[in-house]
């Protein structure tokens, strides 16, 4: 399955083409940015009272991309990513949240192989009373790869009433493979909800044993538990028409 | 006939020996009872049986149908025709249970299971257990309730077909009606092709599988191995009679000892008490 039979009905950004910032953002949309080999910058702008998702999917190599979300009064983003992205990739979002009743929900994972070297950082800032966010980052690490998952939440001295979550967890498969998680909060008041929390480790023994037990061979086992990190956001796509076509483009990468 | 024969098996937990010399044998056809006080070893001999990576056999050898299956990995032992339904099944987060279902099934046919073929069995086996449906579409034991997960094991069991059937204290977490679907899923694989170990505290599931043998164990050995009977003085009278019929000490498991740090809650107990005298 390749990321191009499944795009006809996607937004796709790529080197040639001239990237709009001026999109009516009012709608779902599903995005790909595919093969950008240099830095592009992204800005939305998401008007009161509208809610976006963007479904993203990274497929290409040096993946590099910085995002910008301003989100209004009562406005809402919801960003699913399934990054397969090869080599050195960096990818940073920066949520703006601007003004009350501005929600972001933000959930990714992504896969590293080989000697991939990822960095992925998630930002949101709060800058109006009663905004909330959930930022969950999931890194699966294979071969010689490396992962970095980082994010600062920041709640400022006189932003009450917000609530936000930073969350990165990192899979680590092999002995060469590597990972660094920090989900950062940065709270300058009491009056807010805020968590966050890390992990980084190995596959799970109990799961393991528990799914062996039942006769899978460990690569079995191992793609189920991977795929299992990837149905958490495949799961947003269920009601998409692609969604099978999607289903079928992890299953292949996994 | 199969067999699964047991011979002089230690185990260790950690470095702590926790079965000093097991031997059993068990063929198909039967059904043995395991009974024994908590913490003596029983799901211990299942898990080794099983494969567990922590648990670690010192001495003996597990054979099966003449085999010596002692050093092979678990998947292959499953394969084999061994299963084993756990007292704490894992939740596995993310693993759709169907999908983990479907794999275990293919796992051990050479032609994967088309998905029409598939839908069939596990529509089948979720009637024989009255479990909704839908629980197979949900994450792999994940939010499920102790019952389901217990009804879980026992649809796996009938999806894969063992002949040998380990079930750890599958009764625990069941109410009435589930424990009569369980046991009536285990009495429908009671025959010739199938051998079951079952541990239980309880004599109500042993009444509805009606075991052909039993045995107790303490301190890590089998201490006693009789007919069914066992079951109902076990259930009438405790393990005292082990020590008054048959001199066997049951050892008792040291204590936690208390954590040196306290967190304080007696002493402001004390405290409250002395500022009010």
């Amino acid at each position: 399955m390749s990321i191009n039979k499944i795009i006809s009905n996607y937004i796709v950004y790529t080197d040639d083409d001239e990237f709009k910032n001026n999109l009516e953002l009012d709608e779902n949309k599903i995005i790909v940015f595919k093969n950008i080999q240099h830095s592009l910058t992204v800005d939305f702008e998401i008007l009161e009272n509208k809610a976006l998702t963007l479904k993203i999917i990274t497929d290409g190599i040096n993946q590099n991309i910085k995002m910008s979300l301003n989100l209004n009064k009562n406005s809402s983003v919801s960003v699913y990513f399934l990054d397969f992205s090869k080599k050195d990739s960096n990818i940073k979002i920066d949520a703006y949240l601007l003004k009350s009743g501005a929600n972001f929900n933000y959930k990714c994972a992504t896969l590293g192989s080989n000697v991939d070297n990822k960095n992925i950082e998630i930002n949101v800032h709060h800058l109006a009373n009663s905004t909330t966010a959930n930022v969950e980052n999931y890194g699966i690490c294979k071969d010689q790869s490396h992962i970095q998952l980082l994010g600062c939440s920041k709640i400022s001295e006189n932003m009450i009433k917000c609530s936000t979550q930073q969350r990165a967890k990192i899979l680590i498969l092999d002995q060469g493979a590597s990972g660094i998680a920090k989900p950062i909060l940065k709270i300058e008041n009491d009056d807010v909800i805020a968590n966050h929390g890390a992990s980084i480790g190995q596959l799970n023994e109990e799961h393991l044993f528990y799914l062996l037990s039942r006769g899978l061979s460990i690569k079995e086992a191992k793609r189920l538990i991977i795929l299992g990190y990837f149905n958490n956001i495949v799961s947003n796509f269920k009601n998409d028409e692609f969604y099978d076509d999607i289903n079928n483009l992890v299953l292949e990468k996994v | 006939m199969q067999s699964l024969v047991i011979k002089n098996l230690h185990v260790e937990v950690e470095g702590k020996e926790i079965l000093k010399g097991i031997n059993l044998t068990i063929n198909q056809g039967e059904t043995l009872a395991i009974l024994g006080p908590n913490g003596h070893g029983k799901s211990t001999l299942f898990n080794a049986i099983m494969g567990h990576p922590k648990y670690h056999i010192t001495r003996g050898s597990i054979h099966l149908n003449g085999e010596d299956i002692t050093n092979l990995s678990t998947n292959e032992r499953s394969i084999k025709g061994l299963f084993l339904a756990m007292q704490n099944p894992s939740e596995v987060p993310g693993v759709v249970n169907a999908e983990f279902l479907r794999s275990a099934i293919n796992a051990r046919n050479d032609k994967p299971i088309s998905l029409y073929n598939f839908y069939k069995v596990l529509d089948n086996a979720c009637k024989i257990l009255n479990m909704p449906f839908d629980l197979a579409n949900r994450n792999l034991n994940e939010g499920f309730s102790g019952g389901e997960k217990k009804r879980n094991e026992i649809l796996q069991m009938i999806l894969l077909n063992p002949t040998f059937c380990m079930l750890d204290e599958i009764d625990s977490g069941l109410d009435v009606d589930a424990i009569n679907d369980v046991s009536n899923a285990i009495n429908q694989l009671q025959d010739n092709n199938h051998a079951f170990l079952v541990i239980s505290h309880y004599a109500r599931l042993f009444n509805l599988i009606n075991p052909t043998h039993a045995c107790i164990m303490v301190n890590g050995q089998i201490v006693l191995h009789g007919d069914a009977s066992l079951i109902n003085k076990v259930d009438k009278e405790g393990y005292e009679f082990l020590k008054t019929e048959h001199g066997i000490d049951i050892e008792k498991h040291d204590d936690k000892k208390m954590n040196s740090v306290s967190i304080g809650v007696c002493a402001t107990k004390e405290l409250a008490k002395n500022v009010h005298k």
